[in-house]
């Protein structure tokens, strides 16, 4: 019996310094799109040029990273590395298939937090 | 002794005409003996932006003579310009106001205070798109070999800005980075990728040139053209310093070259930047949209040292 507690506490752990490890800083890009808000709220994500999403986006439209499609996609809110929203930069980026961040990932409140150190087209 | 005085009235007559008319005849400006400026020389030219070039020259030896007024630049091939004045000891100047791809032809001369010119030093040059972002207003970067950003660089995209692009789209690359072994910049051609799609597009790359800041510095004598171009790469571990060199590239099915300017970054001792994995080379880029413009033709410099009468 002690030994299956220290297994379980060794494996416990294992599992926490994993999930640090997650939120940590990973030289892989995560692989994504820039949309608006708007177009996430209506499901319909239309094709931007960079021009019309910068208007957009100087409206105040937010603009959030989308990785993966359908019920896998997963939204991040991102930030650039001295705490201010990073909407204006990712919508410049809107026209591109296909974007790479890499950064720091933070889930609060169930919501994906991605602080950016590195994006680029990919 | 009638025919005598007959003779000797018509020989006065003759005389006196043959006077009278050199006298009206003469120009003042035949015999001008006001002292003139010698010229400027080593007159060189880079462009600045896609209206914009920057003309540099070696001062006149005449600066020092009281009567040195300034110079006096020309500039033609375009609209028309007004001769432009520039202040003695001057030994640089932009021309703004002038569109890319127009070849214009620039004559400096040094000016005396009585009006006289020397003898002009020319150039021709074109202005030239400057790129420091890349289409997403970013800095213009490409990618170590590992990284799963982009190893290669278009350098005018279908957005007109420089774009940077992963191997798979090694057919639209105008330059490429591979760092297998270490960090070599080059012809896309040259280097060791297993392209998606086979680069169409020839690069070809001119000498490499150390010691200066920015493109501002980069100036040329001669056109671009006039230059040994090669297929070939560059390692950039074996510089210590900013580099910069002219390429050129054409597109396949296309006869003429675009010509451009590329200058490379070297920050904090190295020119690869960024966390391992993901780390960069920084470029700015000096590009001639218009195909076959190599910015510039040299004319011979017209020049006079020796010309103070």
């Amino acid at each position: 019996m002690k030994k299956v507690l220290i297994l379980m506490l060794i494996f416990g752990i294992f599992v926490s310094v994993t999930n640090l490890d997650a939120q940590k800083k990973s030289n892989k890009p995560i692989e994504g799109k820039v949309v608006s808000m708007n177009d996430l709220a209506i499901g319909s994500f239309q094709t931007w040029t960079k021009e019309a999403a910068e208007a957009e986006a100087a409206k105040g439209t937010p603009f959030v990273f989308m990785s993966g499609t359908g019920k896998k996609a997963q939204i991040y809110f991102v930030y650039n590395e001295d705490g201010t929203f990073a909407s204006k930069k990712l919508a410049k980026y809107a026209h591109n298939a296909k974007v790479g961040i890499v950064g720091t990932v933070k889930k609060i409140n169930g919501i994906n937090i991605l602080i950016m150190e590195l994006i680029d087209t990919m | 002794m009638k025919k005598l005085s007959l003779y000797l009235t018509a020989f006065l007559f003759a005389a006196f005409m043959f006077w009278a008319c050199e006298d009206t005849t003469t120009n003042p400006d035949d015999n001008n003996t006001k002292p003139k400026p010698n010229a400027p020389t080593q007159l060189m030219a880079t462009s600045k932006d896609s209206t914009s070039v920057i003309l540099k020259w070696t001062s006149s030896t005449s600066e020092t003579d009281a009567l040195f007024a300034g110079y006096v630049l020309k500039v033609t091939g375009g609209n028309t310009m007004a001769p432009i004045a520039i202040a003695k000891g001057q030994k640089t100047y932009t021309v703004a106001g002038l569109e890319e791809g127009i070849e214009y032809t620039f004559s400096l001369q040094a000016k005396f205070t009585n009006e006289e010119l020397s003898d002009a030093a020319t150039i021709k040059w074109s202005p030239a798109s400057r790129f420091e972002t890349n289409e997403n207003d970013a800095d213009i970067r490409i990618y170590e070999t590992a990284s799963s950003f982009g190893s290669g660089l278009q350098l005018y995209g279908t957005n007109k800005k420089p774009v940077t692009l992963k191997v798979a789209d090694g057919s639209k690359w105008t330059l490429g980075l591979s760092t297998k072994t270490g960090i070599i910049l080059g012809s896309p051609k040259e280097l060791d990728y297993n392209y998606g799609s086979t680069p169409t597009a020839a690069t070809e790359i001119a000498d490499v040139i150390t010691g200066i800041n920015s493109l501002d510095e980069f100036f040329d004598s001669q056109a671009l053209s006039s230059k040994t171009f090669a297929s070939k790469t560059i390692d950039l571990s074996k510089y210590n310093t900013n580099i910069a060199f002219a390429l050129r590239y054409k597109q396949a099915g296309k006869t003429e070259w675009n010509y451009a300017k590329v200058f490379i970054k070297y920050v904090s001792g190295n020119f690869l930047q960024g966390a391992s994995g993901n780390r960069y080379i920084t470029l700015i880029v000096s590009h001639q949209e218009k195909t076959g413009v190599p910015y510039a033709i040299t004319r011979e410099l017209e020049q006079s040292n020796n010309n103070i009468k």
